[in-house]
């Protein structure tokens, strides 16, 4: 580049007003931080609905109004750039330990519903919504917004939701260990599981959200996620979202293992185990029936933590297979590699 | 009949052979263990609660309808189960999930929307029938925006599941306990019901008629709605919310044995029994899962409602 000579007040202004576009588009600090990006060069990402973003530079003030999407911002320890999030998560301890001024940050929506005057308000660079809300996403990019719309129903749409908001946000590298790590884990139980018979298959129950007699259906991403982890379903067969079951079902089933989901309603392996009704079961008589982890945050559905959830399954569901496993040094790893401080530090706990 | 047909198949001599083990107290053969188990802890109980429910809630509709002189009012139309939805979402959010404080709040505000629904209909200048239904529409919406907004508030963790999960409500997951906690309640309060149903004709024919017959018009009244309140919250607070049986069984019981509460009563509640089962058992055998009930209700009781509106000026009341 040729040196700008500064011969005449014209030139001056000139180079004024340069200088304050740059400002004003706020390109100055955020380029310098992240030093590998350059100046003027655009960041392109794809969002979960396939929708390219173009950022002038990694965005600095995030807003977001989708827990998953919450999540994904805290793994990839970007949640300083956080200047509102979903209101469901402002009670959720795992994130108000890993910062405890969260609490100050306003939370102006939730999957449900979004206030947009209070979000516009915030002056966000990005804005994360679920993906599932097409009018959410198009009511704000009318109103001049970067929306990001999130969609991680499944593992693979996780890692290339965690790579593009990694790129988004200037945390490319992180994005891609948090990738490998998943690819890795991935890769070890597939090779451990995907011969298994159907018969060598245990019958797994996953208690879904509303009591014992709810499960996941087929079309669920827990139902891949116990076949993954070397299981066959008991409500495979179900076709919706989560379904209501008879205990006829249940006791006709005869699943050996039964996985509750923390937040289930009414419910916890205790009361399985008491029940009369299910005395006759494999899972009760032989004591297979826990609270899927974790402690912390639901590792059965598709957040970045989710992948710890599919190793504890597997653990559960074929223990021979992963005998060599240690899941709580498994999730102190994971967790001091995303968040800086083990699982045990945490306060989380397998059981 | 219901209780041999359902997933798990259980033919007519396995019932029998069950009977007799438990008449005999002899053993229940190894191979028997788990048609034992659906036939004695899940069909048995569900069966006996779904007549249950069915009952009270014809009951309490014939009541209703006699007590307003109103053929289309119900316990669910003047808002008792929306009502006790809040008070039991209430109860979940500031006490927890005790089920003494969910079933008690559950009864205050039923029977809070009840009073409501009434006030609002009595000070009402015009003297329609659909002056209550409307005023039952109003209390309906408010406490349902109520219970709405407790969901908001919610802990999504929680909270929330509990109260969604106890206004969902149906048959399925009913085991003996519920069956010993709700039928203490149930005979109570039907017993009201049942020794001064005599008087209901009386309060049907309207108030400056009863009151000259030396009946204390408002006691009166005060005391079937309460009893008519307390079995339905009880049965919302087990199965959830049931509409449309409270409102037609009464009109079909009306159709064969007239208007006379005398025998109406008591034939309603057996109508209302039948109908349940019915029901439930259609509604557990029909699909591969479990259909809720209240679709199942509505489906029916929905058209019957427009067709007594459509016919309301022949009612005999």
């Amino acid at each position: 580049m040729k040196p700008l000579k500064v011969n005449s007040i014209r030139d001056v202004l000139l180079v004024g007003l340069l200088l304050l576009c740059f400002v004003a588009s706020g390109c100055g600090q955020g380029a310098e931080q992240t030093g590998n990006e350059e100046a003027g060069e655009d960041i392109v990402v794809t969002d979960g609905l396939g929708r390219e973003i173009t950022l002038s530079q990694p965005a600095e003030r995030i807003l977001t109004s989708y827990g998953i999407a919450t999540h994904m911002v805290f793994a990839l320890g970007a949640q300083d750039k956080i200047v509102g999030y979903d209101s469901p998560s402002r009670n959720n301890a795992f994130f108000n330990k890993l910062m405890p001024e969260l609490s100050n940050i306003p939370t102006p929506g939730s999957p449900a519903e979004f206030n947009l005057e209070e979000a516009m308000a915030l002056d966000p660079d990005l804005i994360l919504v679920p993906g599932r809300n097409m009018e959410l996403v198009e009511n704000l990019e009318e109103k001049g917004l970067t929306v990001f719309g999130v969609v991680a129903e499944d593992l693979e749409q996780l890692k290339d939701s965690m790579l593009n908001l990694g790129k988004a946000l200037g945390r490319e590298e992180t994005a891609q260990e948090f990738v490998n790590y998943y690819e890795n884990t991935l890769q070890k139980v597939k090779e451990r599981t995907e011969n298994i018979a159907e018969e060598d298959r245990p019958v797994v129950y996953l208690v879904g959200p509303m009591g014992l007699l709810s499960t996941c259906s087929s079309e669920m991403y827990q139902h891949h996620l116990i076949r993954l982890a070397g299981g066959e379903n008991a409500g495979g067969e179900l076709t919706g979202g989560w379904v209501e079951v008879s205990p006829e079902h249940l006791i006709e089933w005869n699943p050996d293992l039964i996985f509750v989901v923390q937040y289930t309603a009414d419910t916890s392996p205790e009361s399985i185990m008491e029940d009369e009704r299910l005395q006759g079961i494999k899972a009760v008589m032989n004591k297979q029936v826990f609270w899927f982890p974790s402690t912390l945050n639901p590792w059965d559905y598709p957040s970045p933590q989710a992948v710890l959830g599919l190793y504890w399954a597997a653990s559960k569901i074929q223990p021979d297979l992963f005998n060599d496993l240690d899941m709580q040094a498994e999730a102190d790893q994971f967790f001091q590699k995303f968040y800086g401080k083990t699982y045990t530090e945490l306060g989380g706990t397998l059981d | 009949m219901s209780i041999g047909v359902g997933l798990y198949s259980l033919p007519m001599e396995v019932i029998f052979e069950l009977v007799s083990c438990k008449l005999t107290n002899r053993a229940v053969p190894s191979e028997l263990f788990s048609p034992s188990v659906v036939f004695w802890s899940v069909r048995l109980p569900r069966a006996i609660m779904a007549l249950l429910v069915g009952a009270v809630l014809a009951l309490a509709g014939t009541v209703f309808q006699g007590v307003f002189r109103n053929p289309l009012v119900s316990p669910d139309i003047l808002g008792v189960s929306a009502g006790a939805g809040f008070g039991a979402g209430l109860a979940i959010i500031l006490v927890g999930r005790s089920a003494l404080a969910v079933q008690s709040m559950a009864f205050i505000f039923g029977l809070a929307a009840v009073v409501a629904a009434y006030q609002i209909g009595r000070r009402s200048r015009s003297d329609s029938v659909t002056v209550l239904v409307l005023a039952g529409v109003i209390v309906t919406a408010i406490f349902t925006a109520g219970l709405s907004f407790l969901k908001y508030v919610a802990d999504p963790y929680e909270q929330l599941p509990a109260i969604v999960f106890w206004t969902m409500g149906g048959f399925s997951d009913i085991v003996w306990k519920d069956v010993y906690w709700t039928l203490p309640v149930f005979i109570a309060g039907t017993a009201v019901l049942f020794f001064l149903r005599w008087r209901l004709d009386l309060l049907s024919l309207g108030d400056e008629e009863a009151l000259t017959l030396g009946v204390d018009v408002k006691k009166m009244r005060v005391l079937y709605i309460s009893a008519s309140t307390l079995i339905v919250a009880s049965s919302i607070s087990t199965c959830g919310t049931i509409g449309w049986v409270g409102l037609v069984m009464p009109h079909m019981a009306r159709l064969i044995v007239g208007p006379n509460h005398q025998f109406l009563i008591s034939f309603a509640s057996v109508l209302g029994a039948i109908f349940m089962l019915i029901i439930d058992t259609l509604a557990r055998t029909i699909s591969s899962g479990e259909i809720p009930i209240s679709i199942m209700t509505s489906v029916i009781g929905a058209p019957f409602l427009a067709y007594l509106l459509l016919r309301q000026e022949e009612s005999n009341f």
